[in-house]
């Protein structure tokens, strides 16, 4: 399983045996080669000494100047230091008194450079051993120099001190480094639960999150500064699924709170009918068909709203008058208007032409003009202007309005939103205004609804005019006329 | 019985206002909650059929209005709203019943007719005076076991009266009730159809049940009591 927390234990142990397991290596070996390099420096500086008291006398026999001298650690009675000086010929002239019977290896004499080497000196007694040739110095009795004399000169240590020192500095690098190991790899998953609490505590509040409590949000103030950033997008997430979850609870509430009143006159109707077959009422055949057609208009509205907005609709672009198709919707409503003593006034630039599906934009000027029909209070005002600037145009239906408000604004455009409480009694089912916009903004255009005071509603349907209407308006041909 | 019904849909209004009258009820209907309020206080009715989405003036609204002036109509809403937080804030608002649309229309005259039950105080769907008996669910009149055949408004009349057994009803509570305020005042409809419904119950037993109190309307007893 991929686990964060084995990960970073895992990773947390192999960096810690690196760094302190490589750290101490390093210091053992910078102690090691400190340590061995004052020895032999010490070694060095014992030979110099020895080859700084041998003399070569007239006679050309070679000695120690101080022929009693004995360094402490050359005495016989010490198992420490240890020299011995060879002619050319191997004939051994001088040696430590602390060698005992034994001797020392004798180095080529043809090397002629110090060389350093480990010996053992005695069993079991570990030691370290320099060679070197040398010119011992002439005595002063000599007044016409000889052939030169070169001796070689071995001088030994016993590495006991050395060695012991070495192990010691290697035991406590050793158990330094085991126990700073062992610290780790008991306090380390202890001290990753401690700092990953914050992400245990994101998932308890992430698993206890279902569809039914999508108001829930996770707790900015108390996360980490890392994971601040995540919690902020899972929040921004929920609410977003909670306006789509709501939308689509409210979606199906007000659906099926459509649907059922039509549903109960169907059914009321059918079963009136068969409980008094002889009382049918004359025109129930169309009050049937009447509720069926509202219904069906409901649901092949609901349809266009959803392909629109999935961007499955086909739009078949044509050059349309844009007076003359204000017109022709207007037209069947003229005499609903007259009936409520509407006052219509029209600005129509009836050359206006735009580039639009001329199925598309009737269904808009339907919706926006038969609301303004239905809407308007008797003997109100209804204006329709249609203006066009800059290669776009602007078609502005405005109308007498009672106790609409900025927020209904705002809801218009939802899905059976309607500002009257009844919801029956008209054939608007509260899908006009938002397939008119889905229309609208399928065509590239906008529609919008603005308040020009308080009791007057402005829908503003308004976009470009496209470049065939344009080309066509620059070449005067005819467009179709819907 | 009268029934008011208020509903913005007119061709609920119509099929249900035409059942209801069908089986007896005196009906008044109107779409709008504010007509719908005021028809309520100026009549005395048995039940309210309330739609709550109304235009004008909703349907809680019009309930709370009722009951603030002191009306204790039974109130029956009939709406699509069919949540359980619907359903209580209608019952809690002074409802005694709730119907989601869309309904069954023998179940909605069946709990028109509990409610006009117990409008006169009574869970009895038998009614029995005498030798007598009347069933308000299988809308049959026996008399000394014979069956007697009623149009639907007579009854209600019956119904009406039996239910005030021993009560004097005037013509105009009759009128209120049976006939939906309509009968003219001078018109004598309430007396023949009193007429009626003693030849018809006399046709097996000559004992009368309903008795004139002259001047004052109609009491139902039985004689001697």
């Amino acid at each position: 399983m991929n686990s964060i927390r084995a990960q970073l234990t895992r990773r947390l142990i192999l960096g810690t045996v690196l760094l302190v397991g490589g750290g101490g290596a390093g210091a053992y070996l910078c102690m090691r080669a400190a340590l061995i390099n004052q020895f032999d420096d010490a070694l060095r500086a014992k030979a110099q000494a020895v080859s700084a008291i041998t003399e070569l006398s007239a006679d050309g026999d070679v000695e120690l100047d101080l022929p009693g001298f004995q360094l402490p650690g050359f005495r016989a009675n010490s198992s420490r230091d240890y020299f011995e000086i060879w002619r050319a010929d191997g004939t051994v002239i001088a040696r430590s008194d602390s060698l005992g019977e034994a001797h020392l290896p004798r180095p080529n004499p043809a090397s002629g450079r110090p060389s350093i080497w480990n010996l053992d000196l005695q069993p079991g007694i570990p030691g370290r051993a320099l060679s070197m040739t040398f010119a011992p110095r002439a005595s002063d009795e000599i007044t016409r120099p000889g052939p030169p004399v070169i001796l070689s000169l071995v001088t030994a240590s016993t590495r006991r001190e050395l060695d012991r020192t070495l192990r010691a500095g290697m035991l406590v690098l050793g158990g330094g480094v085991a126990f700073l190991l062992l610290t780790t790899i008991s306090l380390g998953p202890r001290l990753l639960n401690r700092v990953l609490r914050s992400l245990d505590t994101l998932s308890d509040q992430a698993a206890r999150i279902t569809a039914s409590s999508l108001n829930t949000r996770f707790v900015t103030e108390s996360m980490p500064v890392e994971l601040q950033p995540i919690t902020h997008r899972f929040n921004d997430l929920l609410a977003r699924l909670e306006t789509s979850f709501e939308r689509e609870r409210q979606f199906s509430a007000d659906l099926a709170h459509e649907l059922r009143t039509p549903l109960a006159e169907l059914r009321s109707q059918a079963e009136f009918a068969l409980k008094w077959p002889d009382c049918r009422a004359p025109n129930g055949n169309t009050e049937t068909l009447a509720i069926a057609l509202h219904m069906e208009a409901i649901v092949t509205r609901l349809l266009a709203l959803a392909r629109t907005e999935n961007g499955q609709i086909l739009i078949h672009r044509e050059v349309v008058l844009l007076a003359a198709m204000v017109e022709e919707v207007w037209c069947p409503l003229a005499d609903k208007a007259t009936a409520r003593q509407l006052q219509a006034q029209f600005q129509l630039n009836k050359a206006i032409q735009a580039e639009a599906d001329p199925d598309m934009l009737r269904e808009i000027l339907a919706n926006l003009l038969s609301n303004a029909v239905d809407y308007t209070p008797i003997r109100g005002n209804v204006e329709i202007v249609l203006t066009t600037a800059n290669g776009h145009f602007a078609l502005c239906i405005s109308n007498t309005v009672q106790g609409l408000n900025a927020v209904d604004l705002e809801n218009m455009f939802g899905r059976f939103w309607r500002k009257e409480t009844a919801r029956t009694g008209t054939d608007h089912a509260g899908l006009g205004l938002s397939l008119a916009r889905a229309f609208a903004e399928a065509l590239g255009w906008k529609l919008t609804a603005a308040l020009d005071g308080p009791a007057c509603l402005v829908m503003t349907l308004a976009g470009s005019l496209g470049e065939r209407a344009l080309e066509n308006d620059g070449k005067n041909s005819e467009p179709k006329l819907h | 019985m009268r029934v008011l019904m208020v509903e913005d849909s007119q061709r609920l209004v119509q099929t249900v206002g035409a059942a209801l009258r069908k089986v007896g009820y005196a009906v008044d209907v109107t779409g709008d909650g504010i007509e719908g309020l005021w028809l309520a206080e100026s009549n005395d009715y048995d039940v309210i059929v309330l739609d709550i989405m109304l235009p004008g003036l909703d349907g809680l609204t019009l309930m709370q209005q009722l009951r603030q002036h002191g009306r204790n109509t039974h109130v029956l809403l009939l709406t699509a709203r069919d949540t359980v937080a619907d359903r209580v804030r209608g019952l809690q608002n002074g409802a005694d019943d709730y119907l989601v649309k869309p309904f069954a229309l023998d179940e909605l005259l069946a709990r028109v007719q509990a409610l006009c039950r117990r409008a006169y105080g009574s869970k009895q769907t038998r009614l029995v005076i005498g030798d007598m008996e009347l069933d308000t669910v299988a809308r049959t009149v026996t008399r000394a076991g014979h069956p007697v055949e009623l149009l639907a408004r007579e009854h209600l009349l019956l119904e009406y009266l039996a239910r005030r057994r021993g009560q004097v009803v005037t013509r105009n509570e009759i009128e209120a009730h049976i006939y939906e305020g309509k009968a003219d005042l001078m018109s004598n409809v309430v007396d023949s159809a009193v007429c009626t419904l003693r030849r018809k119950l006399g046709a097996v037993n000559p004992t009368p049940l309903i008795h004139t109190r002259r001047g004052l309307g109609y009491v139902l007893e039985v004689s001697g009591t």
